[in-house]
């Protein structure tokens, strides 16, 4: 007598069933790339070469390895150093230049300006704008 | 490499134009794969390259299947126009002179009927399931190196795998190719 345990499960993967289904599938997907035309398989070997391609292309570039990176880089860096500091130094030297800073009045250089005077000056600096504005002026 | 990348190139052809269902898109992104795996892995060991280059080549469908989508949303209102017949015509036409003398025409014809429906089934699945499928079936990769190459866990691999032959057995139940 059959147990149901017995009947061959649909839902075990690896039953003969599902088995005989995987194997006829791989049977179709191999004869499919068998059956490919010659016009795919010159395109798929053309993919390869130009892949290919690419290994040559490394192999014929030289290595540059890290130590001569640095030392391309220190070769940079010590031409371009000097050329930058020699630049800078020249620009701020020439705007620094004593004669290119405007000279002080003397009069303001001096110390001694008598008090007098400067209120003097604020007097006439206030009767020359009461003067100019008369006119303005409401009453 | 050169014997490695000629013994694997047409498997990885196909199973990319299975997903993509075009031929030039399925070239493109074997064509990737295999820059990527001549400049990037070469130095690997051998027995490595085989789960690298299907790593790389799902990775590039994945890829290349979201990028559709994307495509597909925001040009909603145009026909897909890379929709090419697949597989071409010329790709099943068995070549002349090869054809073994014990098949006649008719048990020829059927054969090609049969592989050409399996295609098609096999296209019915889904984009995980395929790979899971072709992976683990054709190609005999092991459940934890289809889980690599999937990037997702083996209990993954198993589901995905259940439910491709699930439905592969179904589709073929109903079209009557086979019978259990």
């Amino acid at each position: 007598m059959k147990l149901p345990s017995d009947k061959p499960n649909a839902l075990d993967v690896d039953s003969a069933e599902n088995q005989q289904l995987a194997q006829q599938m791989n049977q179709a997907l191999a004869q499919s790339i068998e059956n490919l035309s010659p016009d795919t398989l010159s395109d798929i070997a053309q993919a390869r070469a130009k892949a290919l391609a690419k290994i040559n292309k490394n192999r014929t570039r030289p290595k540059v390895n890290s130590a001569q990176k640095l030392a391309y880089s220190n070769t940079w860096f010590t031409l371009a150093v000097p050329v930058a500091v020699a630049v800078l130094l020249g620009v701020t030297v020439k705007y620094l230049r004593v004669e290119s800073v405007p000279a002080l009045p003397l009069a303001m250089m001096a110390a001694q300006v008598p008090t007098e005077d400067l209120a003097m000056l604020e007097d006439l600096e206030f009767v020359s704008w009461l003067a100019e504005n008369e006119p303005n002026a409401l009453l | 490499m050169e014997e490695f990348l000629a013994d694997i190139e047409k498997r990885a052809y196909r199973m990319a134009a299975v997903a993509t269902r075009s031929h030039a898109d399925a070239l493109d992104l074997l064509q990737d794969s295999m820059i990527k795996l001549v400049t990037k892995y070469q130095n690997k060991p051998h027995n490595e390259w085989k789960p690298l280059f299907y790593k790389i080549l799902q990775n590039r469908i994945r890829d290349w299947q979201r990028h559709q989508k994307v495509k597909n949303l925001l040009f909603f209102w145009k026909d897909d126009d890379n929709e090419q017949q697949w597989p071409p015509e010329h790709d099943n036409a068995q070549p002349q002179g090869e054809q073994s003398n014990s098949d006649t025409p008719h048990a020829s014809l059927a054969k090609q009927q049969q592989q050409d429906a399996a295609l098609a089934h096999l296209q019915q699945l889904s984009g995980k399931q395929q790979q899971c499928f072709m992976l683990r079936s054709w190609e005999g990769l092991s459940v934890a190196q289809t889980a690599d190459i999937m990037q997702c866990s083996q209990g993954s691999v198993k589901t995905h795998y259940f439910r491709a032959v699930t439905k592969l057995r179904a589709m073929m139940e109903q079209s009557h190719e086979i019978t259990f």
